[in-house]
């Protein structure tokens, strides 16, 4: 029986068992599924080309000894498996290819295969991301078939494209703009549309990337005071009347229409790094909390908060998670040679950071593959939503590399890239990650002029910005979208006296990165250059 | 006269049965929401009929009040069954329902305030000689909105249907023979415009109908599944009012009768004689009833639990495992009418579960159950079953193995339960969805985890019994049957050697006293298992392999002619010599082995001959070079055997 027929037949509490039911596992109960799907996944992976080349040809009888005999990887470890595509390396055989952008990488992007089993666990975690959204409390959420649907994401070979596709067949949604529309669109015309649909029919379920949502809704805002008028004979009689109590409102009180004056949205799902950020803004302007989700191309969707909306829980028959603590993330970065220790969900503390390492089950590609992202481990329990299991909150990706709004990712050789064919005098800089007093994150970027043999140069930081930001629009295509999508300056750019930087590296034992160098660090530098941070 | 009266009261008051009937039939079943949806349509019915006898009755308030009653009552039937058919059909629209509770209101308000009928009133006729009453009434100028509403309304149940069934609720087809009678009904309540026609209860002939195709549809096309619940105590309360009322009625009779004779008793006493005698008669009218309905309604738990009985009865002396085992499957195919009944037992050696036997003896399956399996995990937790929806939906079965789920699938897997003795697993039964389209009740989950609760006692019995049976046989290091067996088996081979002539290959290991002194026995015993596993690979299913003692094996070939005999031996001596005897992989450690070989009769007369022979023919081998076979010549090899082989 699919989720509509339940439906149909008031099966909720089988829909939560069966969706949610994860929710009343012990840490126990968790580890039990980890370890017995891991050994399923390397008696897959040993018999592959591609499990033969990580595994170094052993075949690891225990989850102890796979985590003895499989180093870390990174994407370098498999690009030249994954990247022909070619089916008979793989552990399973997969049905579709996602891809995302390799920043910093030998190739544009990085593509992942997934198997018939990964996408029906996709299907199974989107729709608990939907009933999670719409919930309130355990056990409670607020479905029916057909609800109108406003998907803002990226479609196919995106990860984000697979969610209407896993979900067909087992959950009837009404998608705004329909997914053949949507897929001759760009982002922005897709959002538009969807948006302007969810005037005229009400939106129930909103699923989109942070930042854009909250640009969106401010659009929605200053909209909604330059009078302009719809064509009213587009909307349905119930969205009339709404639009026309909040048109009175905002005649009478002078108050801005904000969406939630419009619409009735039941379900937001949100998406994106920077989203602890926004949800306040979301839940102001939706007057829903958005339900947080993370996932990743070589992951899937890996988490989700749960009905209290105040942390991520990683599902556990998705990917098989270890953790590096900082510390042994730091010796690994000075260090390349050295194997940072990792620790499994029963080990980790609470109040602690860690990189996040995956191995993906149900015959995926990667083992021990460090993914790039930071989470926090807020609680081990939820004693008040009786959930025994760590809460996580998302930090960032890791230090060399700046994510603004998930929209893009910076790296240094980006940087260095836009340096080089701007043709300006740098001589030294370093950039980091900031937010603004509206929380929205931007490269701050320090950079040290060198003196030109006439003694004339570019001086002026809006300049130099300007000149770098051509560079960066050349370089990397979302940039350019960073201003129109999500309304943020996404570059400051601050000038150092010379020499600033290295005065400050010569007098350090450590290497001091050039994108999101270490706290301390920047602080000295800032010191020494005369700078309040 | 007669039938004019059959007509004018009957047919309400049968219309007024059947409907009482249904509802008091509905009321005893177990309720789910469709019986609770069309219970107020039944009510409705009844109140219609009811008030229709009322009406000719003239029973206070009178005829007009009851006709309005009657005209409401007609208009609840089809909103009534509307929502019926909403909620069968699963196309509850909230706003629709309120939107057309409104309409029947307004209709209703209509009514009383005299809008649809304008007068009702029983007149009294004379038909030949005899005063009779008649009803006599006029439609207001709404009746026809009235009845234009509810044939809107019946067309809405109709189209809802249609709409079902487009798209693939075949269950809506059900409602056909409903929405018919409901059509017919007003066909004939459409005939009450005409108040000629109307005054008599033509209306109520085609309610009749109507009843009748909901009776069908109840029965036949099982609209609603009914669960009478009888209980006993049901039973027992309706029995004993009905008799005592009847007593009662007797013991009124009698004392009237016996009002005017003095027979010196009290009234009280009488009573109590009386009643006394009502108990006396109580029991075998009660014991009768209770018997029929027992068998009636209870017929299928009562031929369950005589299975399980006999099966109690058949194996509580059983020490043989197939025997157990298939009956347990017999029973289990009558209590389910399944024949895709599987049976695993846990492996004492590795503590996996193996399929050992299903229903369908042609019906094998391959696939095993991991120690680590969920369903293994789940059983040692808890007794319940586990049915096939809980592998997708229940978050237990997330560490199953997409392996484990394609093996479940094939096997067309719909319900697992326990074969559990003293809180031990020792087993598993599993039950494949059937050809027929007939689910697995719970009732029939229950009884089958009684028969397997009962049948792992028998089964634990039985294995350990094997078990113990298989220790005094079997030699524990090489897992060959031991010298005692060997002594048995070489008895019984010979038994009959002029039809069936057997050989027998006796080897021992060269230099083996001197490999223990350099290896230690721990390497000793590995290269006795090593050895053993060498011969049982070569012979396969032929012949009974033993360890004869310390390190001589013995292997029985009965129907072997001594060429093949001596061509086995010299396969086994020569894969012996390749092997290493060390347990690793870098440590290369060689032994050789010696072979005689005999044959009865051609050469030994009887099973101790045989022996004595093979014997001495090994010892000639050792004796002429180690490492190879030698076959015993009766012409050659007459010197008697060294006590010590080696």
């Amino acid at each position: 029986m699919n989720m509509d027929q339940m439906l149909k037949n008031k099966q909720y509490k089988e829909i939560w068992q069966r969706y949610c039911g994860f929710f009343d596992y012990t840490i126990e109960d968790y580890m039990e599924i980890q370890n017995r799907l891991l050994m399923e996944q390397i008696e897959m992976y040993a018999k592959c080309e591609l499990g033969r080349h990580i595994m170094g040809g052993k075949r690891p009888k225990s989850v102890k000894e796979f985590r003895k005999i499989v180093p870390l990887t990174t994407y370098d470890d498999y690009a030249e498996y994954l990247l022909p595509k070619n089916n008979d390396v793989l552990p399973s055989e997969p049905v579709v290819w996602i891809q995302t952008t390799w920043e910093g990488g030998k190739a544009p992007v990085k593509v992942a295969p997934y198997t018939k089993t990964m996408i029906s666990h996709h299907r199974d975690i989107c729709l608990t991301c939907i009933i999670l959204s719409t919930s309130k409390e355990k056990g409670h959420f607020d479905l029916r078939s057909g609800m109108n649907f406003l998907n803002g994401m990226a479609p196919l070979p995106y990860l984000t494209g697979l969610l209407p596709y896993s979900i067909q067949g087992e959950y009837t949604v009404n998608f705004m703009p329909s997914i053949e529309e949507g897929n001759k669109m760009s982002f922005g015309d897709r959002n538009k549309a969807g948006f302007k649909q969810g005037l005229q029919h009400d939106i129930d379920l909103f699923y989109g990337l942070s930042s854009v949502i909250v640009k969106m809704s401010e659009s929605f805002v200053e909209g909604s005071n330059s009078g302009t008028k719809p064509k009213l004979l587009d909307f349905e009689a119930k969205m009339l009347w709404r639009l026309f109590k909040a048109k009175l409102r905002n005649k009478l009180k002078k108050q801005p229409i904000y969406p939630k004056d419009v619409f009735d949205l039941k379900g937001f799902v949100c998406a994106g790094t920077d989203s602890a950020h926004f949800k306040d803004k979301i839940e102001n302007y939706w007057g829903v909390r958005p339900l947080e989700i993370f996932g990743g191309t070589e992951a899937t969707a890996i988490g989700a908060e749960s009905w209290s909306k105040n942390g991520l829980i990683l599902f556990p028959n998705i990917c098989f998670y270890e953790f590096i603590p900082m510390n042994e993330f730091y010796k690994n970065l000075e260090d390349p040679s050295y194997q940072p220790k990792t620790y499994l969900m029963d080990e980790i503390k609470e109040d602690e950071s860690y990189e996040l390492v995956i191995t993906t089950l149900k015959g995926g590609a990667f083992a021990r593959y460090r993914i790039g992202d930071i989470f926090k481990c807020e609680s081990l329990i939820n004693e008040e939503d009786k959930i025994y299991l760590p809460h996580f909150r998302y930090i960032d990706r890791v230090d060399p590399i700046i994510d603004l709004a998930g929209f893009t990712r910076i790296t240094e050789t980006t940087i260095s890239t836009v340096i080089m064919l701007s043709k300006l005098n740098i001589i030294d800089w370093f950039a980091h990650k900031k937010y603004d007093e509206l929380k929205r994150p931007y490269i701050a970027m320090y950079i040290e002029l060198g003196v030109l043999a006439d003694g004339k140069g570019l001086e002026d930081p809006e300049l130099i910005k300007e000149q770098l930001e051509i560079y960066f629009k050349y370089v990397d295509s979302d940039y350019k979208s960073l201003k129109k999508m999500i309304g943020i300056e996404p570059l400051q750019v601050n000038i150092l006296p010379t020499g600033t930087i290295k005065s400050y590296t010569d007098t350090i034992s450590h290497t001091m990165a050039k994108v999101n160098p270490n706290h301390f660090d920047i602080v000295e530098v800032l010191n020494r250059a005369g700078f309040k941070e | 006269m007669v039938i004019r009266n059959i007509f004018y009261w009957g047919l309400p008051l049968l219309s007024l049965i059947i409907n009482t009937f249904l509802l008091l039939l509905l009321s005893l079943s177990k309720k789910d929401r469709h019986i609770r949806a069309f219970m107020p349509f039944i009510a409705a019915a009844i109140v219609w009929s009811a008030s229709s006898l009322l009406m000719r009755l003239q029973v206070f308030p009178g005829t007009l009040f009851w006709n309005r009653m009657l005209v409401s009552s007609i208009t609840m039937v089809p909103f009534f069954a509307y929502i019926f058919v909403s909620i069968f059909t699963n196309q509850v629209r909230k706003l629709s329902i309120v939107a057309w509770s409104l309409i029947i209101l307004v209709i209703h308000y209509m009514n009383f305030l005299g809008l649809m009928v304008t007068s009702a009133e029983m007149v009294p006729v004379v038909v030949n000689g005899v005063e009779i009453f008649e009803l006599s009434y006029s439609i207001g100028p709404l009746a026809a909105i009235g009845y234009g509403s509810i044939f809107v309304l019946l067309t809405v149940c109709l189209v809802k249907m249609r709409k079902a069934f487009k798209y693939g609720d075949k269950q809506s087809n059900k409602l056909k023979p409903v929405l018919l009678g409901l059509f017919i009904l007003y066909v004939g309540l459409l005939l009450n415009i005409v108040p000629a026609i109307g005054k008599y209860p033509v209306d109520f002939a085609f309610a009749i109908v109507t009843s009748g195709m909901l009776m069908h549809a109840i029965y036949n096309s099982r609209l609603i599944e009914l669960k009478i619940v009888v209980t006993r105590t049901l039973l027992f309360t309706i029995s004993i009012t009905a008799l005592f009322l009847l007593v009662a009625l007797i013991i009124n009779r009698v004392l009237s009768f016996f009002g005017n004779i003095d027979t010196g008793l009290n009234n009280e006493i009488f009573v109590l004689v009386t009643a006394l005698i009502t108990i006396i008669l109580f029991q075998p009218i009660f014991s009768g009833i209770y018997r029929r309905i027992d068998e009636h309604f209870y017929k299928k738990q009562n031929y369950q639990q005589s299975l399980i009985k006999s099966f109690s009865r058949t194996v509580s002396n059983n020490l043989n495992l197939d025997n157990i085992t298939n009956e347990m499957l017999q029973i289990a195919h009558e209590i389910t009418r399944n024949d895709r009944i599987y049976v695993f037992f846990r492996s004492m050696e590795s503590k996996d579960y193996r399929f050992y036997a299903s229903y369908k003896k042609l019906d094998k399956q391959s696939m095993e159950i991991r120690s680590s399996h969920p369903f293994v995990r789940w059983f040692k937790n808890n007794d319940e079953f586990i049915p096939d929806e809980y592998v997708d939906n229940h978050p237990f079965f997330k560490t199953m193995w997409d392996s484990e789920r394609q093996d479940l699938l094939l096997m067309r897997f719909e319900v697992a339960l326990p074969l559990k003795y003293d809180s031990d697993l020792i087993g598993m039964v599993l039950l494949g969805h059937n050809e027929s389209p007939t689910v697995l009740s719970k009732d029939d989950i229950d009884v089958l985890a009684t028969l397997c609760a009962t049948a792992s006692i028998a089964i634990n019995n039985a294995r350990m019994f094997e078990k113990f049976q298989n220790e005094a046989i079997m030699d524990s290091l090489t897992g060959l049957y031991n010298h005692r067996y060997f002594m048995d088996q070489i008895d019984k081979s010979c038994q009959n050697l002029k039809k069936q002539p057997v050989t027998l290959i006796m080897m021992n290991i060269d230099m083996f006293a001197m490999f223990n002194d350099i290896y230690g026995s721990h390497a000793g015993d590995i290269a006795l298992r090593k050895i053993a596993d060498t011969i049982k690979f070569v012979c396969g299913s032929q012949g009974i392999i033993c360890r004869y003692g310390g390190d001589v094996f013995a292997i029985i070939l009965p129907d072997f002619d001594t060429n093949n005999t001596y061509e086995m031996a010299e396969k086994i001596r020569s894969k012996v010599e390749t092997i290493s005897m060390s347990d690793k992989n870098d440590v290369k450690r060689h032994l050789t082995v010696s072979v005689g070989v005999c044959v009865a009769p051609s050469v030994a007369t009887d099973a101790k001959d045989l022996v004595d022979k093979t014997t001495k023919a090994l010892h000639i081998a050792k004796k002429s070079g180690k490492n190879k076979s030698v076959i015993f010549n009766p012409d050659q090899h007459q010197e008697t055997i060294p006590e010590e082989v080696n």
